[in-house]
């Protein structure tokens, strides 16, 4: 049995009928086709389904859909204005930060929580900001870069 | 030295804008109206018979639209190195990831509910798990068949035809081992283990299959070889090749793991039986238990040195469990030995290896594909020789390192002028970087370890022919299309073929298109594989690239009234060498041809290589270029915990030439902490063929903050055969890490493990063992 939900996903209010039992991050795959945010195993272990909730990155895959109503979501779909690119993303491409791109907006997003709170976090803070966010392709290496050097 | 404009420069991805917008789409985002989701259910046991398999119910149940079993299957084998491997069982189950039935439904929930409906009547068999054990007489006999089985060309001189599990005996033989051991002043030996490793791709296996009126199936999945990826399957499941269309867009991760079939030739049957778009993606359970996973060797090595620190004899003996199915078993066996001998001019070596079958883990390509198993043991061993002689590991391996000049134990002489042979340059080259003569702090338990290797570029020494080929088509306004059989996996390989191409070429960067994954329209290439995209595929380009100019200058020629072997292009435009003022856009040049002469400029290039087979004592020449790397690792051992940290990794790569250098840092990085993961924190703990770690929380792979700093060193030993003297480094990356971090923690704190993953719980064993003495 259904259950009407209205969800506010960057910036936009979507009303949805989903069962009580869907993840938010089926939710937005399936339901609304937002496919950026990606599923690498629905279990709370990769990262690669983080959105923000009210500025707090999560897994989506363990947030029930109708959890999420009435809470501001973001998703990578969210940080660029329409052709200008968010400075993360910006900083990303020019680090040569993504390889096959798969944990890129999972990381964006657990990056732009940091950065939001902290503008200049250290070394060591951005690596606690992204250790729940799994790579295999590019050691983190220019991921941490990235971040660290977003122009302020 | 060339004056170059786009080679070697550090460019970002042509694509990076829709990896950053979350735009770019997998295979696994497909999404097609009125698709069905596809779940596969896998075998009960690792060994068994199936005598029956019952899917009437599960047919029944409201939403289910197909279920497909073996009797679906028009010609239920396929394989690489041995056609043993079935689709889906039909009377026989070798591992616990056989797929047994299919079935497409209308949710997940239905097909999930179908599975537990179909009837399966199993005969549990005997297993075996130990390749050791499996070779015994008397063991179980996985494959009554193998004998019969069409075999890879390669290996037929290799092969063991005995009733047994044995697939194939693969050997070197260089010199006289046996008589050099007699001569030898010292005799080192010992045996090391390494275990299965999961790729963990960020995104799994999965895909979606369509068939449209006319019965052609087109399958878009999660892979790195549309070019070769359905001839692995197409006849088996009934379809003639151009019934088979492979589609690949973005791919979230390889390393060796997306080469070959695993759900997509199930989703193309039940697409077939339903009339309808199947999706299907293995949930993560499935990566471990179904996909393939890093054959396990156990290495012998014994090395005979002089008292002047030569070497002169070494022997090595892979016992190489490759699993129920014999995918690339035998080739991961053979490079085993084609690398086991490492970048040394040892003048008397025996490589051998043993491909066993046993039950355990399906296992394939993974990065290194045998390499890194051999290495670890190899350089383990060199280093406790050089401790044991008090000779410095790092003047120990420049001592015996190829030069120009040398013979490998193929018998491939590495002729001056022919090869770039940068081992040497890669050993001074991290020994400098990481000032390998300052010791490290005993107190804090910090030691250094380093340790080298060689790898190639190609896989010509088992397909028999190696090829990458392409075409160049330049359009009106003179921008030019790529399209090639050579794909980007995440690599960044297509933005290195438009390097090349636009070097070559004379044009922008931004004015070219690749076209690269739709099987109907590209030509052959092996895959991204084997670390060879960068070497065939450059290649491959540079030849059509040259074609090309060869026709425009016809053109322009008259056209400018010049000589063609006085023009050139620069930025777009063809210009006459030394007339400044004479020049005319590409484009004009184009448009001539195709309204004036009725000719579209389309030039193909293919790069090959071919007779590369060894034969029956492994003599021959199997690479074309060799890649050599030499890696240090510096680390602290906490002897409370057991654990490694790893502090620092300095990594040398002779890449010929960086044709992006971003790109080279990018794979030389993210190999390290494969490799930082692979040494120390992966284990599947694999017992009775079952893994105990199947999801990302109890199988750990490196996160942010595991891994250590790391500095990537590019050595340009210039490959004369290379597009612009490049060569590979995908793999290699990988493979000297394990031995480093290994021989590190040796210096650190006197303990040497011979069994990876040297987790925290064998590191205090060997602690308190060391203590007792």
């Amino acid at each position: 049995m259904k259950l009407a939900v209205t969800l506010k996903i960057n910036g936009e209010s979507y009303e949805l009928l989903v069962e009580p039992k869907k993840t938010l991050l089926d939710v937005l795959r399936e339901d609304l086709g937002l496919t950026g945010t990606k599923k690498g195993c629905d279990q709370g272990d990769c990262g690669a389904c983080t959105v923000l909730l009210h500025g707090k990155p999560v897994n989506s895959c363990l947030v029930l859909a109708v959890e999420a109503a009435g809470q501001e979501i973001t998703t990578v779909e969210g940080l660029a204005q329409g052709d200008r690119l968010h400075p993360l993303q910006e900083s990303f491409i020019r680090h040569g930060a993504m390889q096959c791109g798969y944990c890129t907006p999972g990381m964006l997003l657990s990056a732009k929580a940091l950065l939001d709170k902290n503008p200049h976090p250290s070394r060591r803070e951005v690596k606690e900001a992204i250790a729940g966010n799994l790579c295999r392709c590019t050691g983190y290496v220019k991921i941490i870069d990235a971040i660290l050097e977003v122009p302020k | 030295m060339e004056d170059l404009t786009t080679v070697g420069k550090r460019i970002p991805k042509w694509y990076a804008k829709e990896l950053v917008t979350g735009t770019a789409v997998y295979a696994t985002d497909a999404r097609m109206p009125g698709m069905l989701c596809a779940k596969i259910l896998r075998s009960a046991y690792p060994h068994a018979r199936v005598l029956n398999v019952n899917t009437s119910k599960a047919e029944r149940l409201q939403g289910v639209k197909a279920v497909a079993t073996a009797r679906d299957v028009p010609y239920n084998l396929m394989g690489l190195c041995a056609f043993d491997r079935p689709i889906m069982a039909s009377e026989r189950v070798r591992y616990i990831g056989d797929a047994i039935a299919g079935v497409a439904a209308t949710d997940e929930d239905i097909a999930e509910e179908a599975l537990s409906l179909i009837e399966v009547d199993y005969d549990p068999l005997p297993a075996v798990f130990d390749p050791v054990a499996a070779m015994e007489p008397g063991a179980p006999i996985i494959h009554d068949d193998k004998n019969n089985y069409r075999h890879a060309l390669f290996l037929e001189p290799f092969r063991d035809k005995g009733r047994n599990n044995i697939s194939c005996l693969y050997r070197i033989v260089h010199g006289d081992v046996e008589k050099a051991f007699g001569e030898a002043d010292y005799i080192f030996e010992d045996t090391y283990k390494t275990g299965h490793e999961e790729h963990c791709t960020i995104e799994p296996h999965g895909g979606i299959a369509y068939v449209d009126a006319s019965g052609k199936v087109t399958i878009w999945a999660s892979i790195a070889n549309p070019s070769r990826f359905g001839p692995q399957f197409a006849a088996s499941i009934g379809l003639k090749m151009s019934k088979l269309r492979i589609l690949q867009t973005h791919t979230g991760g390889h390393f060796g793991c997306k080469a070959m079939p695993t759900i997509e030739p199930i989703l193309a049957l039940l697409a077939m039986k339903s009339r309808k778009p199947v999706k299907g993606v293995h949930t993560r359970e499935e990566e471990f238990i179904a996909s393939s996973v890093r054959h396990p060797f156990i290495s012998r090595v014994r090395l005979g040195v002089k008292k002047n620190g030569t070497w002169v004899s070494l022997h090595i003996h892979n016992v190489v469990d490759i699993g129920p199915y014999n995918v690339f078993g035998g080739e991961v066996a053979a490079w085993g030995c084609i690398t086991g001998n490492g970048p040394y001019a040892i003048q008397n070596a025996l490589l051998e290896s043993c491909a066993v079958y046993t039950n355990n883990l399906l296992c394939g390509a993974y990065r290194g594909f045998g390499n890194p198993q051999v290495a670890f043991a190899r350089e383990s061993l060199i280093d406790h020789a050089a401790k044991e002689m008090g000779m410095d590991p790092i003047e120990f391996r420049l001592k015996n390192a190829w030069i120009e000049g040398s013979v490998t134990p193929t018998g491939q002489h590495l002729e001056r002028g022919k090869y770039g042979v940068g081992i040497r340059e890669t050993l001074t080259k991290a020994r400098d970087a990481c000032q390998w003569n300052v010791g490290t702090d005993k107190s804090k338990r910090r030691g250094k370890g380093v340790a080298s290797m060689v790898h190639g570029s190609g896989a010509a020494c088992w397909v028999t022919a190696d090829s990458s080929s392409c075409f160049i088509k330049v359009n009106d306004d003179g921008t030019v299309h790529l399209i090639t059989g050579t794909v980007d996996v995440g690599q960044g390989s297509d933005t290195v073929l438009a390097q090349i191409v636009a070097e070559e070429m004379g044009v922008d960067l931004d004015d070219i298109t690749i076209m690269s994954k739709d099987s109907d329209a590209i030509p052959h290439d092996l895959g991204t594989v084997a670390s060879r995209v960068t070497y065939f595929g450059g290649n491959a380009a540079r030849i059509a690239c040259k074609k090309m100019k060869e026709y425009l200058f016809m053109v322009a020629g008259d056209l400018l009234e010049a000589n063609p072997d006085d023009l050139f292009i620069k930025q777009g435009k063809i210009y006459v060498k030394g007339v400044p003022n004479k020049s005319m856009p590409l484009g004009d040049v184009v448009r001539t041809s195709l309204i004036i002469l009725g000719q579209h400029p389309i030039e193909s290039g293919t790069f090959n290589v071919r007779g590369a087979l060894l034969d029956k004592n492994g003599q021959g020449k199997p690479l074309s270029a060799y890649l050599f790397a030499t890696t240090v690792a510096e680390v602290e051992v906490d002897t409370n915990t057991g654990h490694v940290e790893v502090q620092k990794v300095y990594s040398a790569h002779a890449v010929g030439k960086a044709i992006n250098p971003m790109y080279v840092e990018g794979q030389i990085e993210g190999a390290v902490v494969n490799g930082q993961g692979y040494a120390l924190m992966e284990d599947m703990m694999v017992r009775e063929g079952r893994p105990q770690a199947h999801n990302l929380a109890d199988y750990k792979i490196p996160t942010a903050m595991d891994m250590p700093d790391i500095e990537p060193l590019i050595v340009e030993d210039h490959e004369p055969s290379g597009p612009f003297g490049a060569k590979g480094v995908g793999e290699p990356g990988m493979v000297a890490v394990a031995p480093a971090i290994a021989n590190a923690i040796y210096d650190a704190v006197g303990i040497r493990l011979k069994e990876l993953p040297m987790t925290p719980e064998k590191i205090l064993q060997a602690l308190r063992e060391k203590e007792s003495r």
